[in-house]
Parts: C-alpha cells; structure tokens; sequence
C-alpha cells in the first residue's frame, strides 16, 4: 500500500485520536468546552460546544469512519475516481463532526444543510441511472426536511429569543400558546425525521443503497441517519427540554410513530430479496429505537436510545462491511443467490452472525443491553404497550437476519473454499475488529453504560 | 440439618462453564487434526466439565453453596450459584453428554464436518450446564440462548430437507422462547429490583398479591421455559427437531435440553414461592397463607398442563412407526411428567417435596434412560440404515449388546421395580394422590390420577412395540448380516445402563441422600422433609399400581397389534402437529393478507410522492432559464451540477418556510 492510498486513512486517524482527546475532559471532569467562530449578529452565532452528547456523538463517528476509511481503500481499490470519493468522504467528516459539536440551532442546521451536499457525491458516485436518481430524491428529501428545521428555528426564536442549545431547554411553556408549541415541535420531528427515516419519510434510505458499500455503510447507518437522530434528542433535550416535555406530553407521540416505525419496517425488511436493502429496512426499524428511547422521556429509556446509537452502529457497519465483501468477492447481491456462501468467505459470515445475533437483542452481544434498557424505559414510562412492540420487533429482526445465516452456512451452493485469504486485508480486518468490539462492547459494559450514564445525566438528573 | 454455608469466589462453576466453551471454541478453528488428537481433545474437554461438576459434591452432602460471580454494571454481571438442584441438573448433564460424546466417536465417522458437530456439542454442553449453574436470571438467560443457537447447528447437522425445516421451526420457536424469557425477567428486574433468585423472591414480597402483572409475568417464563421443555401446546418442535438430528445429538437434544426447560419452570416457581425467614407480620397487606394461596393455585393450572401435556404425548407416540419420533414424542410425555410433579409440589405448599423430588428424580431418570433409548435406536439405525420399527425386527441375535441395554432402559422408562423410573414414577403418583387428597380439588385432581395410571400403560405399550418390532419378533432377511457393535460405544452405553440399575436398586439412597439435601435450600417444611426421607417405594400399593399399568400396556399392545391401529395412517386431524400445521398456514394467510395490505399502503403513499415530485419537477424546469433543456433534472449529478438549480431548490425552501412562518405569527 503506497503513501498516497494510505493517506486518507492516516487523515481520520489522527482526526479520531484529536477528537477523543478534546472529548476526554468531558467525560473525565464534566467539562463543557465552548468556542465562537463567527459572530453574524448578537444571536446569530456560529458556535461550537462540546457537551457530553455531542461529544459522544464525535467520538463514534471519528473512531468508525477510520475504520470505514481502511475498508474503502480496500473496496474502491480497481475503481475509477477514487480522489472524487475520498475527498467528500473526507468533506463529510467534518460536517458530522460540525454537526455534533453545534452549540445553537443556527450552526447545527448549517452543517445539516453541508451534509446533504458532502453527501450527495458519494451517493451518486457510481454514476448509474438508478444512482442519479436516488440521488436526485436524497437531495429534495433532505432538502424539505432542512426547510423544516430552518421553519422551526425561526418559531423557536420567535418564542424563547434564542436559539443557543441548552441541556435545560429553552422553551418553556409559558413563552407562547401550547398550540404554537406543539406545531413548533412537530415540525422539528418531521424536519429531522427525513435524515432519521421516520415512516413514511424513509424512502431515500433504501434507494440511496445504490452508492458503494462503504458509503451505505458509514453514511447510511451511522453518520446521516444519526445526525437525524441527533437532532431529534437535540430538539428533545436540548431546545424542549425535559420539564417541557412532561407538561406538553410530547414524549409519547413520539414514541407512538417510533413504534410504527420499528414494527412496519421490519415487516417491509423481511420480504426484501436485496441484502444491501434488506440491511436499509433494518437500519430505519433500528433508528425508531432510538427514537423510541428519546420519546419515553425519562433516564432509563434515555439511556437505552443513547446507548442504542453506539450499539447500532457497530452492529449495521458491521453487517454493512459483510455485505460489502459479500458484493465485492462474489459478484452477489441477492439473499436468494446465497445459499452456501459461508465456504467461500467463512469469516465475513461468522461476523455478520455476531452482528445478526446482536441485532436480535441476544445475549451477551450489544444490542441486548440496548433492549434491555428500552423495556426497563417503557416500563418505567408506564406504557408497556412498546415492551410488546420491542419484543415484537425482535422476533421480527430474528425473522429476516437468521435465514440469511442458515442459508449461508448449511445450505449447499456453488461456492468454493477460496485459496488463501478470502478478502482484501483491508477489508476483512476492520469487518473483524468491528466484529468482535460488538462482543466486546457487550460484555465489557464497564465501558458503555458509564459513558451513556454520563450523557444521560446531562439532560434528566 | 445442617445450615446453608456460602463459599464465595469459587471457580468451579465458572469453570466448568469455560472449559467446553472454550473447547469448543478450539475444536471449531482446529480443523485437519489427526483423528487421535482430535478425539483425545474432545474427550478432554467433555470429561473435565463432569470433573468439576463432581468438585463440587458437597452442595448436596455438606450444604454448600457455590457463588462466584463476575461483577461488571449491576445487574449484568455474570453469576454463578450451585445449590443442590442445580447442582443434579449440571452432574447428569455432563455425565450423559459425556457417555454421548464417547459414542459418537465411531457413529459420527461417516458424517461430514465432524469439527463442526463437535465444535457445537461443546458449546452447547457450555449452555446446558450454565443454565444448571447460573445464580440469576440474566446469566440464565445468557447460557438459555447460547444453548438454543448452538443446537440448531445440531439439528440441521444432517442438511436434509427435513432438516432444515425442522431446525426452522425448532430455531424460531428457540428464540420466541428466549425472548419471552427476556422479556419477564425484564419484568421481575423492574418489580424486584434484582434478577437473582433469592433476592428477587424476596423484591416480590414488596409487590401486592393481587397485582396481575406477575402473574404475566409468570406466565411468560413459564410458557418461554415450557417452549423449551416441549410443554403442550407449543411442543410442535419437539417431534421434528428431535430425531433428524445425529443420534447422540438427538440423545442429549431429548435426554438434557429439554431439562433446561424444566429447570427453569422450577426456578420461576420457587420465585414465587414464599422465602424462608421473612416476617410477614411486618408487611402491610401480605401474608403468607395469601401468598401459599395464589402460589398453590399456580400450582393447579401446572399440574393440568403436566397431565395433559403427558397423555397427549404418550397418544402421539403410540401411532409413530419411525423409532426416534416415537421416543420424541415419550420425551413430550414424561417431560409432562416432571411438569406435573412441579405443579403438584406448588399445589401443596411448603409440604409440597414430594412433587419437587420426584421431578427432580424424573429429570434425572429421564435423562437417563431417554438418551440411552436414543442412542441403542442411533445403533440400529448406524447399523442398519432403518429407523422404522415396522422394517426390523429380531436383532437381538446380531446386536445383543444393544438390546440388553434397550429392555434395560425401557424397563427404566416404563417403571419396572428394580429400575430408575420405578422410584421416581412413584414419587410423582403419590404426589398427585397427596394433592387430591390434601388440596381442594379432589374430583378433577383424582382424574389426573387416572389419566396418570392410563398414560403409565401407554408408555408400557408403547416400549413393547419397540422391544418387540425392533429386537424380537421375525428378522426381515436383508438383515442377516448386521454385525458388531463398536466398543466405545458400547462403553457408553453399558455406563449409562450401569447408572440406571444403580438409580432403579437404591432408590431409597437417592431420596435420603440425595434428594432430600438438595430439597433443603427451600422453603420446605422440616417434618415434610423427614417423611419423604423416610418413604418406601416397595410397597405392595405401589407395586400394585405398576402392576396395572403393565397389564393396561399389554392390553393396548394386543389391541393395536391385532387390530392394525399402529399400523393406520395417522388420522391427522387428531395430532397437535396437524393443527399446529393449520396454525402456522392461518399464519401465514393473516401475515401475507397484512403485508398485501401494507404493500398497498405504501404503494398509495409512494404513488403520491411521487406525483409531488414530478410535479415539483416540472415546475422548476420550468423555472430554468435555459429553454429546451427539459432533461436537466434526469442528468443532475455533482460534476455537472447547475448551481443556479440547487440555488433555486435553496430559495424555494427558503421561501415556503418563511411563508409558513408568516402564516403562523399572523
């Protein structure tokens, strides 16, 4: 690997070390580091701050487009073009990164707007029809949602006279009707419910799949669709507020189209023949979980949701990778052609198990304690109506990951054991590493739950 | 009696949990090894559980609990905790899986992937005996799962066409059963505040009696245990999944796994059971006679689903001609046994041990004679390519060996005096005789009895069919020349016929000794304990009751026989299966009509998007300034992107938000 391949991934590396020592004093001391860059008027500041949210928020993405990085240099390794594709990707970074350090409404809808356009080339980077034109609806999906954000943060700053994000919130129920203040809210949920694929704004999601692997993988599972749920616990807990939310009764609604959102998708997901869009159905079921998590309004559901962003996009960048080697390897794309896959590419299977295993919500891999705090929220948010959704959901994901194992595994197909290492270096070792952290970050919970704790009390003490 | 003395940070049962794990771990990444080093790790790694099990004897002769637990974010840490029942569960588990193993040594040599088989066996032993071992319910869980996702590695091992379906329905209805577990022992944590067993029993107190969300509560980990334990009406797995697997595979499927079930449904009862040592004087709305109460009528409903759930069974497999269906299906039958034993011990209350020991006694009997029925069948079947009783016959000439050990365990299993199933079979009968007797329900209880008796001669007919279909009765002549049984084979199942003779002789060694210590972690009155301690099985009732089932079984037997009813095709409406069959096609009807109407759904809803945007199209090409380049919108793409279009896009928002905003102040 010369210097020049090498380069992108020394970038995000040194990104994700900077990163998770900017965010150290705040999981540490409790620190909240703050910095103007720009001041347009007195209010309207381009402004960065570093709160726990945000900050764990940074951190994941830093630390997993370093690995997605080395797996692109491994996938796009024969294709054309690969200057164009690691500069937005390198682009795109930043944005998140913007995005999870904002300190007002102003810079975050900002760097959203940024995002959809770093992002764009990257979906259509394969230059199909089918990639312009999921290209072409990503663009005016993300468009209208932005509108929305940009409408609501005109009504918030209308009510509360500024726009500055606060773990308190800056609402509060006496600055404007209950009406305006409900409309305000929903239209922030539409408006961030593009980017987190909320039914029925999902349908970019899965026709947005026609970009590389690498890109669905990062972009798809966590840095675009997580920025959307970003918003949305900004808009919960940072501009509502918890006390806001108990009186307006906002949690649950959100809850509710959650909900339907986890148990419709996965029903979509289970007759998908595509795994790249079997993936993209479970992806939005998954970000209705978090959504979920954000909708019970109270510290335990919370924490299952903040817990889940983590979960999830080891879990999905895991399966997303497998796939990827899957396509690359094997030329392959439909479940139906995969009987007997697991003797051509053993290990990428064995991964995608853990992470399908994971996904289920069983033990002792991640998405388990993801689960289990979501039921102990929904229990303790009185509603066990989402207890039966989760397990429902569950049963569900069991449904549409497992027959994909079996069938690579025990079924007989035309694969052949391959001769030597069965994938690019570059591709297998991040899809194993990311692997064996789903595991790792299951049974080592000394690591995550302290962390989700940390952002958790941030916002409900 | 002595007290309970706690031995903390002993590794023992964590070990023992280890060890398989990681050999099986080591098996499966170890492949192209030579054969003795393959069978001398395996033999290894299966035989060093069963040591450590016997490490820790003294649960049961001096007392002691084991508890090491691996804290890491309360309440997920992994805990280990052996007390005398567990600590049974665990030691039959290693010491049949480790007869199993032995066996397969020379049955698995034809089979392809054996690193595969081996390397699942393991993990699975690693599941079974951590479910045994486990000290709360999330670590039991946690081994729950690992035992259900290995053994479907198991049951598709064959990668028939039937294997495959019935590892499909054995895995999801696996996780349906997991997941249920799940979700009530997410309920226990959030109304105890614990997951462990004591102190969850006790975190139950502080909750009213009345509160129906326990009983939910209940009924979820007693139907997700019951999936497992193949209890009536979601045992549709269990005929399937049992005999296309491997014989050993389906020894331990049908002889141990099951018994996790079981295990657990005695876990939860015993949760809801009053704990010793609680002054309920102090408690404000509960009592214990309130709690007994509820706790006996729990105990009711268990004992029906036993008595049911073992006549239907024992029906089921009176009809099969396929040898290890049969035993599938007797497995469904005797498991109702244990079930009613639990129920019974629930029904009675504190006096309620003799129900508890005699399924505890069963669950080991049972463990016994069932994988040693399973595994002399795997012989015929190793040997002569043929599971179906009515094309053997008379083998008893070439295979002696295994037809010794056959009549021995199905002497077992019918109750003949003198071997295991006798003693336990007893236990339970007078367990459902004290019930109806002491308890409320004497009408309805005393018909259980019957069913009881009626279901013992089922059993009786059923085994001599197999005796006599598969060892005695005419040779067909294209077995003449079957021959020869190998000799670790026959170790393994000469030691498993030793231990049901020795269990059969010395009952009354097994309930003193072993039994009873066992019996005193809970809450069981003393004076109880010493009557069961002192109880006699050889008595001339007792003697007489087996009696009657024998001469019911011949009966049956001549019956069928000489009217052709075993021979019938199954008349399917009458098997569970059948309706189970109907249930999933229903299913599958609601689940294909929802869809279809969800595609349509969202069909409307894209054809209306879609609308949108090409009219939104339209109007902004419209708006382009360059006329005749009505394409633009079909080749946008970032190399040649107008910006003027994008700009456009930007100010239309912009525009329509500020008109919503205006819309809204004014």
């Amino acid at each position: 690997m010369n210097l020049r391949k090498a380069f992108p991934s020394l970038i995000t590396a040194i990104t994700a070390i900077l990163v998770l020592i900017l965010v150290k004093p705040v999981f540490i001391h409790g620190e909240v580091l703050e910095y103007t860059l720009l001041k347009i008027t007195d209010n309207l500041l381009i402004s960065f701050t570093i709160d726990p949210l945000g900050a764990f928020f940074a951190s994941l993405a830093s630390v997993l487009w370093f690995f997605t990085t080395v797996y692109s240099t491994g996938y796009l390794a024969k294709k054309k073009r690969q200057r164009t594709f690691f500069t937005f990707f390198l682009i795109s970074l930043a944005v998140t990164l913007g995005i999870s350090f904002s300190a007002n409404l102003f810079t975050f809808y900002l760097f959203y707007e940024f995002l959809t356009l770093a992002t764009y080339p990257l979906v259509t980077f394969d230059k199909s029809e089918e990639a312009e034109r999921a290209g072409v609806i990503y663009l005016f999906y993300s468009f209208a949602g932005a509108g929305l954000v940009l409408l609501g943060m005109f009504l918030t700053y209308s009510m509360a006279g500024t726009i500055a994000f606060d773990p308190e919130g800056i609402l509060a129920v006496d600055m404007a009707s209950n009406f305006k203040l409900i409309a305000t809210f929903f239209i922030f949920i539409a408006g961030f419910g593009v980017k987190a694929a909320i039914i029925p704004l999902h349908s970019w999601l899965p026709l947005a799949m026609a970009a590389p692997t690498p890109v669905s993988a990062l972009l798809h599972a966590v840095a675009v669709v997580k920025s959307g749920v970003f918003g949305i616990l900004r808009i919960l807990y940072s501009i509502f507020g918890i006390d806001q939310l108990q009186a307006l009764q906002l949690g649950i609604p959100v809850a509710i189209i959650a909900s339907f959102t986890i148990i419709l998708a996965s029903i979509i997901a289970l007759k998908q023949d595509v795994l790249k869009r079997r993936l993209a159905y479970s992806t939005i079921s998954q970000l209705g979980y978090i959504t979920l998590g954000a909708g019970l309004v109270n510290f335990v559901g919370l924490s299952g949701g903040t817990i889940h962003i983590l979960n999830h996009a080891i879990l999905k960048i895991t399966l997303f990778f497998c796939a990827g080697i899957i396509i690359n390897m094997t030329g392959k794309k439909k479940i139906s052609e995969l009987a007997g896959v697991g003797k051509q590419l053993p290990f990428t299977m064995i991964a995608f198990t853990l992470a399908s295993i994971g996904m289920v919500g069983i033990l002792p891999l991640n998405g388990f304690i993801s689960k289990w705090y979501l039921v102990e929220g929904s229990l303790h948010a009185g509603a066990p109506i989402f207890f039966v959704v989760l397990m429902l959901s569950s049963f569900l994901n069991a449904c549409y990951f497992f027959p994909i194992i079996s069938k690579a595994f025990f079924w007989e197909g035309p694969f052949k054991p391959s001769k030597g290492i069965e994938a690019p270096l570059a591709m297998l070792a991040p899809t194993l590493f990311l692997a064996a952290s789903c595991l790792i970050v299951g049974i080592y919970l000394d690591f995550s739950v302290p962390l989700v704790q940390d952002v958790v009390t941030y916002f409900i003490s | 009696m002595q007290d309970i003395q706690t031995l903390v940070n002993v590794p023992w049962p964590f070990l023992a949990v280890l060890i398989p794990l990681l050999g099986g771990i080591i098996i499966l990444a170890k492949r192209n090894i030579s054969k003795v080093v393959f069978n001398s790790l395996l033999f290894i790694f299966s035989f060093l559980p069963l040591l450590l099990t016997i490490i820790m004897y003294n649960t049961i002769t001096q007392q002691k609990v084991y508890y090491y637990s691996l804290e890491v974010v309360s309440p997920f840490s992994l805990t280990f905790q052996v007390d005398g029942l567990g600590f049974l569960v665990a030691l039959v588990s290693a010491f049949v899986w480790f007869c199993a193993t032995v066996y397969s040594f020379n049955y698995m040599e034809k089979y392809q992937d054996q690193s595969r088989f081996y390397g699942y066996l393991l993990l699975t032993l690693a599941g079974t005996i951590g479910v045994a071992l486990a000290g709360d319910f999330l670590t039991l869980l946690l081994f729950f799962e690992v035992m259900t996702l290995s053994s479907y590695v198991l049951v598709v091992h064959n990668q028939s066409k039937e294997a495959y379906e019935a590892g499909d329905i054995y895995l999801y209805m696996g996780v349906v059963g997991g997941l249920l577990v799940f979700a009530s022992t997410a309920l226990l944590y959030y109304f105890s505040g614990s997951v462990s067993f004591i102190e969850a029993a006790h975190g139950l107190l502080e909750v009213s009696p009345e509160a129906t969300a326990k009983y939910v509560m209940a009924i979820m980990f007693t139907i997700g245990f019951g999936i497992k334990a193949g209890m009536m009406p979601v045992h549709i797995w269990l005929p399937k999944a049992h005999p296309v697997a491997p014989a050993p595979a389906s020894a331990l499927l049908s002889g141990i796994m099951i018994k996790a079930g079981a295990y657990g449904i005695i876990r939860t009862l015993l949760l809801f059971a009053p704990p010793e040592g609680v002054d309920f004087s102090q408690m404000v709305g509960v009592s214990a006679d309130l709690l007994w109460q509820y706790f006996s009528s729990m105990g009711y409903v268990v004992i029906w689903i036993g008595v049911v759930t073992m006549f239907m069974g024992v029906s089921i497999a009176l009809l099969q001609g396929n040898a290890k269906r049969m035993l599938a299906c007797h497995s469904i039958s005797q498991m109702g046994y244990i079930l009613m034993g639990i129920g019974a011990a629930a029904y009675l209350g504190n006096e309620g041990g003799m129900g508890l020991s005699g399924s505890i006694y069963h669950i080991i009997n049972h463990a016994l004679f069932k994988s040693l029925l399973f595994l002399s069948v795997g012989m015929v079947y190793f040997k002569t390519k043929e599971v179906n009783m009515y094309n053997l016959g008379g083998l008893w000439r070439n295979l002696p060996f295994t037809a010794i050990v056959c009549l021995i365990a199905a002497l077992g299993i019918t109750g003949f005096p003198g071997f295991n199933g006798y003693a336990s079979k007893t236990l339970l009968h007078h367990a459902i005789e004290d019930s109806a007797h002491y308890g409320t329900h004497f009408t309805s209880l005393i018909t259980a009895e019957r069913i009881f008796v009626i279901t013992g001669g089922g059993t009786v007919a059923s085994f001599i069919k197999l005796m006599h279909m598969t060892f005695f009765g005419k040779r067909p002549d294209d077995l003449k020349d079957v021959k020869g049984e190998p000799l670790a084979a026959k170790i393994a199942m000469g030691l498993l016929a030793l231990s049901i003779i020795a269990l059969g002789v010395f009952p009354h060694a097994i309930i003193g000794g072993v039994l009873v210590p066992a019996l005193a972690y809970f809450n069981i009155d003393p004076g109880h304990l010493d009557y069961l301690a002192g109880t006699n099985v050889f008595i001339a009732p007792d003697l007489f009751n087996i009696l009657i089932c024998f001469i019911i079984g011949t009966a049956i037997y001549i019956t069928g026989k000489k009217s052709g009813l075993f021979k019938k095709e199954l008349p399917a409406w009458l098997g569970g299966e059948f309706w189970g069959a109907k249930f999933i096609q229903a299913a599958n009807l609601v689940w294909r009509g929802g869809v279809a109407v969800l595609d349509g759904f969202m069909m409307v809803i894209k054809k209306v998007t879609q609308k949108i945007y090409v009219f939104t199209f339209k109007n902004l090409i419209k708006l382009d300034y360059r006329p005749g380049d009505a394409v633009t919108y079909k080749n946008i793409s970032f190399a040649n992107l107008d910006f003027d279009l994008l700009l456009v896009i930007i100010m239309l928002t912009a525009v329509l938000s500020v008109a919503f905003y205006v819309q809204f102040l004014v």
